[in-house]
């Protein structure tokens, strides 16, 4: 019976993981939030290309620094840093802000229709996956206001900011209710190679889901410690049971 | 009065002995208190439970040491905890992976008083102030879930508490006495707050206390479902019973420990659980303007969610809801059966809780879709089970051939 139930449990348990509600097709990707490298070629590009807009609001700059490896590496002042890497004046700022966007409310609203959202949980929000669809996803589309729209996010306010990187995309048939990015095609090269692309994108999706969640890499370190001393407590209790037990057993 | 067979004999228990019963308490609960010798795996989950509740107290009044509960700030206060507070992150998912973890060891415990016949007589007030625990513990989480001010939470709780308004008369007054406005808003949260940290807690150690109480006056069952009581030695004991202390205590511990692998495996490894223990939407504040693409009850509330979708009219649908969960109360006299265990029971209480156990997981699964025709269908044949398992049972558990069942157990 006990046997039958648990084979059961697990069969149903494994129903659940079949279970994909989404008709958006991903790719997965595999990114590494020990490379620092990553981390810090991630951090380039939000700086130079997204911060303009997007603020990562619970990022604090100090704690992004050593996040990323920044501050332990470089006999310079947090203020050197900043302006070396994130090519950002020092004005304003102290090594404890966090990170703003440079767009004001009124300008976004003009300017995109839509409050530039706040990019500190998109990679939690819509997954890493998602973002790494979505910015391989602009397509040339002369009816929106910055003649791009995108495959994955139909109708987005957001210009292609790294149009010069990857180059023009059409959309092949003009089905867009599918959100394919097989349908999309390159018919302009852009400064850097396909993959080179590809590897430009994964730094940045790197980047944002370290900042979605600073601690995952320290969380998973804790936590294999405290499975190892689980697991020696766990051996530990288990001869302990059994020694009482033995008067048990006896009668 | 002095207490006998002191077996410290140390002077500061000696001293509490003359002014408060510590020694015999001790004794009437732990060291005295005889537990059948045959407990298996399922008897894990009430200790288990326990457990738990420490677990989220503990891990909630740190909480809410750094928690704002203002619709401004709740939000942003929870990225503080998991940002700028040392360790904060690792209190808060302690408390999200406990509020699941809590489900997981409630509903196998459930499981096994379904299984081994723990709501029969003289068992039925434990059980009921059993599924009152249960019924805490799902409004408890409810108040919970609203706090960290995302996008789910909010519509979570709108869609919740809008259900009210179905009643006759007084449903749209009642929805705005509880919301506190006319939709859930600042007003909710700080309630919810109010209700979550500190009456609920009070109504769960009141009922916890009770339900071992109860527990301890009538004994605990076991696998086999036999009274350990109506066979007793030369000193008054059960033959067939083991003291709790040391020997389930030290059993118990050893549960703890291997559930705190599974639990810290969770914790530190995947602790938004693929989106079933925290959801993706809600990692964006709470927002009356936008509404998340599909919104569904976490996964523990998913089973009654599901088998209110089932109903067409959404006044029925909610008396059904209300229905799936107050049927337990009167489960002790629904069953017939001779015999308490599903050991001894016969081949139709077998099939019947083996499908009741489907239909209930499958309807956890459709509570999390999105509503479509055939699973709409799939749900109302699902609750139909479910409802069945509950009203046929004073026939086909008093029409079954069960077996023997032992005088004594083995």
């Amino acid at each position: 019976m006990n046997k039958y139930i648990i084979i059961l449990l697990t069969l149903i348990f494994f129903t659940f993981n079949v279970n994909s509600s989404s008709n958006i097709q991903h790719q997965s990707i595999n990114i590494d939030l020990t490379s620092k490298t990553s981390l810090q070629k991630g951090a380039r590009i939000y700086f130079n290309y997204c911060q303009g807009c997007h603020s990562i609001k619970y990022m604090r700059y100090l704690n992004l620094a050593e996040g990323i490896g920044l501050k332990k590496t470089k006999n310079k002042t947090l203020e050197q840093i900043i302006q070396e890497y994130f090519m950002h004046s020092v004005k304003d700022i102290n090594e404890n802000s966090n990170i703003l966007g440079g767009v004001s409310k009124e300008n976004a609203l003009k300017w995109f229709g839509k409050i530039t959202p706040d990019l500190s949980l998109v990679a939690k929000y819509r997954g890493k996956d998602w973002i790494y669809a979505y910015m391989k996803g602009f397509y040339k589309d002369e009816t929106k206001s910055w003649n791009v729209n995108n495959i994955i996010f139909p109708d987005v306010g957001m210009p292609h900011v790294l149009s010069r990187f990857q180059g023009v995309q059409i959309l092949k048939d003009n089905i867009k209710n599918i959100k394919n990015p097989d349908l999309l095609e390159l018919i302009e090269n852009g400064e850097i190679s396909r993959n080179d692309y590809n590897l430009m994108i994964k730094d940045l999706v790197t980047f944002l889901s370290y900042v979605s969640e600073p601690t995952q890499v320290e969380r998973q370190e804790i936590g294999y410690n405290v499975l190892i001393f689980a697991f020696i407590f766990m051996i530990l209790l288990f001869f302990l049971k059994n020694e009482y037990w033995q008067d048990i057993k006896k009668n | 009065m002095k207490v006998k067979n002191n077996l410290y004999q140390n002077k500061i228990i000696l001293w509490i002995d003359e002014r408060f019963p510590l020694t015999k308490v001790w004794q009437e609960h732990m060291s005295n208190y005889y537990a059948p010798k045959n407990f298996n795996f399922w008897y894990y989950f009430g200790s288990l439970s326990l457990l738990v509740f420490g677990i989220q107290i503990l891990s909630g009044i740190w909480l809410a040491m750094f928690y704002n509960p203002s619709s401004l700030e709740a939000f942003d206060s929870v990225e503080y905890i998991m940002r700028d507070i040392r360790y904060g992150w690792l209190i808060r998912y302690l408390h999200s992976t406990g509020a699941s973890f809590f489900f997981i060891v409630v509903y196998l415990h459930i499981f096994r008083g379904l299984m081994y016949g723990s709501y029969k007589k003289p068992r039925e007030l434990l059980w009921i102030i059993g599924v009152i625990i249960f019924l805490s513990l799902m409004a408890e989480c409810f108040f919970g879930y609203l706090l960290p001010w995302g996008n789910m939470s909010f519509w979570g709780a709108q869609v919740i508490t809008s259900l009210f308004g179905a009643i006759p008369y007084i449903g749209q007054s009642l929805v705005e006495w509880i919301r506190g406005d006319y939709t859930v808003s600042g007003a909710t949260l700080n309630r919810f707050f109010s209700i979550h940290v500190s009456a609920m807690p009070i109504v769960f150690l009141t009922l916890i206390t009770l339900h071992l109480t109860a527990l301890h006056e009538v004994g605990s069952l076991n696998p086999d479902g036999i009274e350990i009581k109506e066979y007793k030695n030369d000193f008054g004991k059960p033959i067939d019973g083991i003291p709790m202390h040391p020997y389930y205590t030290i059993k118990d511990f050893f549960g703890f420990s291997v559930f705190f692998i599974i639990f810290f495996y969770v914790l530190f490894f995947m602790p938004d659980f693929f989106g079933f223990f925290i959801e993706a939407p809600n990692f964006t504040q709470a927002d009356p303007l936008v509404t998340p693409e599909h919104i569904a009850p976490v996964w523990y509330m998913t089973p009654f969610y599901a088998i209110l979708r089932a109903i067409p009219n959404k006044l029925l649908g909610i008396i059904a809801m209300g229905a799936s969960i107050a049927i337990l109360f009167v489960l002790p006299w629904l069953d017939r059966s001779p015999v308490k265990s599903i050991r001894y029971k016969g081949i139709l209480s077998k099939i019947a809780l083996t499908l009741f156990i489907i239909s209930f997981f499958i309807l956890g699964y459709l509570g999390m879709e999105a509503p479509s025709s055939g699973k709409t269908l799939l749900a109302q044949i699902c609750s139909f089970i479910y409802f069945s398992f509950f009203i046929l049972m004073p026939f086909y558990s008093s029409m079954e051939k069960c077996k023997e069942v032992p005088k004594r157990i083995k």
